[in-house]
């Protein structure tokens, strides 16, 4: 079923190259502040039709369309999870305090034991803050459903907790590798250009071809790259939680 | 259920239904605007002229040492501009009324004489609202710097003062209700009627009001950073053109009354109405 989810979001993430570029648009003036909220907006759409939809049930991209409506869509996932993040971080807080309140031996065991908990919260946070946005999408954009924690809890354990941890941890390996392989690629064909164009005795030339190569993997990775992997990862998160 | 936060979404893209009425009120602005920046002009000329003759004994002799008309100038601007500001809430007022009629358009400009009034009228609502804990605030103010009582005098106005700040804060709430309630019923002592509007607030729920007013404040917060950033850089390549930094504040100021304050007042004030009419429904539903 995960692997089907995984088969389903990259097909889907590669539909239109059109859209990708418009998000790369984006994120590249992301520095203005406001456009961060748009591409928040639009994952939410995608968590938003993918709940609707089905695995492998041929849904569209959204359209990058009506960008007020987007924008208040992306400050409320964007508030989700902020929301959510408050909660470990408040939780290492905490430990940090008391502990160095302590001192001594007990301060480096309790902080050792604070930062386990953490991570579990973090994991927890992160999952819940997914589920979340994925229930608000699901209820019209209810923002009270986001935290409406008692039934987010009970659809992640009809999903299965231990399944919807793997099936992130498995996105994140899987954008990682995207990462990882376009990357290589770009410098492997440009190091190639590069050392051959060096061995020629062009030294100069050479260093021309490794900027534009520095270029073109940022550009690639900014306007494809980026924008598939979001998709990606918020399909994914509409169809898991479709799972329950 | 749909979400509250709808209410936002319709109140942002309220004001693009009609762009002329938007600049027009922004015109309104502008003039405001730029009228007291010429205040601010003079008002800086004379401080300089204060400063260049100081010390003074008395403030008579202060103010005698300026040119006889400049005090007359800065008083007919702030008046003129206290004036334009009373026909933007006016028109204000006209689209807080639009939106609990659940009208789509924008208000018109015809009524002039109306606008006036209705701006008085809002006007006085504010002050009335904010004068208590203003005074509040100033006695906390003297009673923290004051040196003359003893150190526990001074912890009291402390507390005086963060009192005051959360009075105000409790106020400007109210004060939101209070005017689309007096909008509504078409009355001014409806802006008074405490048990009235506590119980707007209490249908729509407490947390309700505020988070949907805090989420309207983050978003128009937003929006004015990224205009902020894109009339910024705009008035920073004419004022290199020009070679002027005058210039740079001047085509700032204008970017910024002519688009952006219209724009904002429009779509928030459209959410509070909206907001009444969400609390107003709520009361019917319950009946």
């Amino acid at each position: 079923m995960i692997l089907d989810i995984y088969k389903d979001s990259l097909e889907y993430s590669a539909k239109d190259l059109k859209t990708l570029l418009i998000l790369g648009a984006t994120y590249f003036l992301s520095f203005l502040f406001l456009p961060i909220f748009l591409i928040y907006g639009y994952s939410y759409r995608v968590t938003k039709i993918s709940v609707e939809g089905m695995i492998n049930g041929n849904d569209p991209l959204p359209a990058f369309d009506n960008i007020i409506d987007m924008f208040v869509d992306g400050l409320k996932v964007v508030l989700v999870y902020l929301v959510y993040l408050l909660v470990p971080f408040i939780i290492f807080m905490l430990f940090a305090m008391v502990s160095s309140a302590i001192g001594g031996y007990g301060e480096s065991a309790l902080m050792a034991i604070g930062a386990i908990i953490t991570v579990v919260a973090i994991v927890a946070a992160y999952l819940m803050s997914m589920f979340g946005v994925a229930n608000m999408a699901n209820y019209d954009g209810s923002l009270r459903k986001a935290f409406d924690y008692n039934e987010i809890i009970e659809i992640i354990k009809s999903v299965g907790v231990v399944r919807s941890i793997g099936a992130y941890l498995g996105l994140a390996i899987i954008s990682f590798a995207i990462y990882i392989t376009v990357f290589l690629l770009i410098w492997f064909v440009f190091g190639m250009f590069g050392i051959f164009t060096g061995a020629l005795g062009f030294d100069m030339a050479a260093g021309g071809i490794f900027v534009a190569g520095f270029l073109i993997s940022y550009f690639v990775m900014l306007f494809i790259v980026g924008p598939y992997t979001m998709i990606l990862q918020s399909r994914a998160s509409g169809l898991l939680y479709n799972l329950h | 259920m749909s979400s509250i936060t709808d209410v936002v979404k319709e109140g942002l893209k309220y004001p693009l239904n009609d762009w002329k009425k938007v600049l027009t009120l922004g015109v309104i602005f502008l003039v405001s605007s730029l009228v007291s920046f010429a205040m601010e002009y003079l008002v800086f000329d004379n401080i300089r002229i204060i400063s260049d003759n100081a010390p003074f004994d008395t403030v008579q002799a202060a103010l005698s040492s300026l040119p006889p008309n400049s005090i007359a100038l800065i008083a007919l601007s702030g008046i003129i501009s206290l004036i334009l500001m009373i026909f933007c809430s006016g028109y204000i007022y006209d689209v807080i009324k639009y939106a609990i009629e659940g009208k789509s358009e924008l208000p018109g400009f015809a009524d002039i004489k109306g606008m006036f009034v209705k701006g008085i009228r809002s006007f006085v609502v504010g002050i009335a609202y904010s004068i208590l804990p203003a005074i509040l605030f100033l006695l906390g103010l003297m009673l923290t710097v004051n040196e003359a009582v003893s150190g526990s005098v001074n912890m009291i106005g402390v507390v005086i003062l963060l009192i005051a700040i959360v009075f105000a804060i409790f106020m400007s709430l109210v004060q939101i209700m209070a005017l689309c309630n007096m909008i509504d019923k078409d009355e001014f002592a409806a802006a008074f009627r405490f048990n009235e509007i506590f119980a707007l607030i209490k249908n729509l729920g407490w947390g309700r009001f505020i988070g949907i007013l805090l989420f309207t404040v983050v978003a128009a917060m937003i929006i004015s950073i990224f205009c902020g950033l894109i009339f910024g850089a705009i008035a920073t390549v004419i004022s290199i053109i020009f070679g002027s930094a005058l210039v740079l504040s001047l085509v700032n100021m204008v970017l910024d009354s002519l688009l952006l304050n219209p724009y904002m007042s429009i779509a928030i004030s459209r959410i509070y109405g909206s907001i009444f009419n969400e609390a107003n429904n709520a009361e019917l539903e319950t009946i």
